[in-house]
């Protein structure tokens, strides 16, 4: 019987593996794709596709092209400036407006937090002319400022959705404690909620920033300078009317998954350390 | 040290009156139990002494001051909670130097504060220790020791044993009596649990519905309890409770015709009244006897120092009777109840207000 419970287990957990395989290799083979041929001359590119380069096909020029054609590493600096701020400001705002949604108790309360939720429906990009004039008026078109604002606007209604549940969460015994302990409010959030839901924080971190970092609408409409060019709109500059730079297309697209990665590992990192810090004794 | 006073304090969430009046004078170095039923508002209070929560109307005075307008921190009060809510990111050290830190004392000061309560609560092994490395008592220990520290006016208890498991729940309950003996503090403690209440207070204060049902030392609440409420929830197992047929001003009749030689004080006597008597004031016996009460043992609670048997009435009514644990009694068994008449209480069955209740001259002469 033990025996038999203990095979099943064994036999679920291999199909439990199987489809997450599955799915792995579903998601992992265009990235492969990119990174393989952006090491590959274009008949090779064209040729064989599939194949990893050999001594024959192996060919970096895709990337000295990105590197020394256009301003790559400025526009790598524009989107990693604009992500970074944005996501910055989403989240201090973004757990701000959650605390207060669920820690205090005010007329509107509920009405308040209806109308962020309603962000997360209503794709912003509906309001793209309107966004733009308002720039042109205020005079931030072409700067950072311009898409930072707007990255904020979209990502502000998730973050406050997805925070203020787990602010709902921290025991209201321990926010009254440091209240009879002297600390401000502003403590109270900084010092005692947001250490505690530093796990939902990574979490909507990393969903803001994907969407931030790969936008290309609002740096084409906003910000098309140069000078404010970011990565996904500079590496527009290969793609021809007739033909592509498929060479210099895949090497940038395989250097813009980099900080992806980084910031993507190191706020895993904290998702599964929040996870384990109250489990393991 | 210090006394506080709460006169005529309401609170209201919407339409419903969570406090209706309340009226408290808490003395100088006194232990103060507040007991009720979950929901009866106690917890409520509490915070509103602590300035967690806004009271509706009425006021709270500490030394004649009012306090009512002062946020939670300037209130010179100290808290501690059910959930211990020890800061998890500051070692016990951290915790404990946290209010001093942020009431602005020199580091000396704190040093020294913090080394003291340390000792008293026997917590110097644990002090470099994260609250996620101590045990459930270590932790309300720790949550103690950081209200010490402070050396506050008035202590606040909400619950404090309530998640702690039975073994622990005894011990720290003595910590927290010696603490008072100690420091013959003020203290305002909020249980649910009666056990708490009797062997902690100076004086209980019984809530429900919002409202203080009786305030009085622990003897007070168990020999005379003021309404039906406060006689059902005081004492365990709870008191029996027997509809009386008829009441004069000699005797009292059950309603199997029983007649009981008590008199009472009432000047008008009220046509229900119900009659209340402890397990421990019936004794059983097995032949009938003169005012004894005939009924069937439907169950016996064996609990080793004693036992508990639960009879039925002829009419129909239950009681439960303590008896000496050397007797054993099968179920359907036929016995009679004997009340001792000093532990009847009667008590008026349509408001619920006690009444005196005396022995009968011309049966005792």
């Amino acid at each position: 019987m033990a025996i038999s419970r203990a095979r099943r287990n064994r036999m679920a957990e291999l199909g439990a593996h199987a489809i997450l395989l599955t799915f792995a290799v579903i998601a992992l083979f265009p990235v492969l794709l990119i990174l393989i041929n952006s090491l590959k001359t274009k008949k090779a590119i064209f040729r064989q596709p599939l194949e990893f380069p050999t001594s024959e096909t192996l060919d970096l020029v895709g990337y000295s092209t990105v590197l020394q054609q256009g301003n790559f590493p400025l526009y790598f600096w524009n989107s990693l400036f604009v992500t970074g701020a944005s996501l910055c400001l989403i989240l201090l705002f973004g757990a701000m407006a959650a605390f207060a949604l669920s820690e205090y108790k005010f007329r509107g309360n509920r009405l308040m937090g209806l109308y962020m939720a309603l962000g997360i429906m209503i794709p912003i990009r509906l309001g793209t002319v309107g966004i733009l004039r308002l720039m042109v008026t205020t005079d931030l078109v072409n700067t950072h400022w311009a898409l930072i604002l707007v990255y904020i606007a979209q990502g502000l209604p998730l973050a406050i959705f997805i925070l203020s549940e787990f602010m709902s969460t921290v025991s209201s015994d321990l926010k009254s404690a440091g209240r009879i302990d002297g600390l401000s409010e502003y403590s109270i959030f900084l010092r005692l909620v947001l250490p505690l839901i530093r796990p939902a924080m990574a979490t909507v971190a990393v969903f803001s920033m994907i969407p931030i970092w790969n936008d290309l609408w609002f740096p084409l409409v906003l910000a098309p300078a140069e000078h404010t060019k970011t990565l996904t709109l500079g590496a527009q500059v290969f793609v021809g009317q007739y033909s592509n730079n498929w060479n210099a297309i895949l090497a940038a697209m395989a250097l813009a998954v980099i900080p992806v990665l980084i910031l993507y590992t190191l706020f895993s990192r904290q998702l599964i350390r929040g996870l384990t810090s109250g489990a393991v004794k | 040290m210090a006394n506080l006073k709460i006169s005529s304090l309401y609170k209201s969430f919407g339409a419903e009156n969570v406090l209706d009046g309340i009226n408290l004078d808490i003395q100088s170095g006194e232990f103060l139990v507040l007991l009720g039923p979950s929901g009866c508002g106690k917890s409520t209070l509490l915070r509103i002494m602590a300035g967690l929560e806004d009271e509706s109307a009425g006021d709270i005075a500490i030394e004649g001051k009012s306090i009512a307008h002062l946020p939670p921190s300037k209130r010179e009060i100290a808290m501690v909670f059910q959930t211990y809510a020890l800061y998890p990111h500051l070692s016990v050290r951290g915790n404990m130097e946290l209010v001093l830190k942020q009431a602005g004392y020199s580091k000396a000061e704190i040093k020294d504060r913090v080394a003291e309560s340390a000792r008293a609560l026997e917590l110097d092994a644990l002090m470099d220790r994260k609250p996620s490395q101590l045990s459930g008592g270590q932790r309300q220990r720790v949550a103690i020791g950081r209200a010490i520290v402070r050396d506050p006016k008035i202590f606040l208890f909400d619950e404090p044993l309530s998640n702690l498991d039975a073994a622990l729940r005894g011990q720290v309950r003595l910590e927290i009596a010696r603490l008072h003996q100690r420091l013959s503090a003020t203290m305002v403690y909020v249980t649910h649990d009666q056990v708490e209440a009797m062997t902690l207070a100076d004086r209980i204060v019984v809530l429900n519905d919002g409202e203080v049902q009786q305030v009085g030392t622990p003897r007070d609440l168990y020999e005379r309890p003021a309404n039906l409420f406060v006689a059902s929830f005081i004492g365990s197992p709870n008191m029996n409770f027997l509809q009386l047929e008829k009441l004069s001003e000699n005797s009292a009749q059950l309603k199997d015709g029983t007649l009981l030689p008590i008199s009472n004080d009432a000047s008008v006597i009220p046509a229900n009244v119900t009659l209340g008597i402890r397990p421990s004031h019936g004794i059983l016996h097995d032949e009938a006897g003169e005012s004894y009460l005939r009924a069937e043992v439907l169950l016996e609670e064996y609990l080793g120092d004693t036992t508990y048997v639960h009879v039925e009435l002829e009419t129909g009514e239950q009681m439960v009777v303590r008896e000496d644990p050397e007797i054993t009694r099968r179920t359907g068994d036929l016995v009679y109840v004997e009340l001792t008449l000093s532990g009847v209480h009667l008590f008026n069955a349509d408001t619920g207000k006690r009444m005196v209740v005396s022995i009968s001259e011309q049966e005792t002469a």
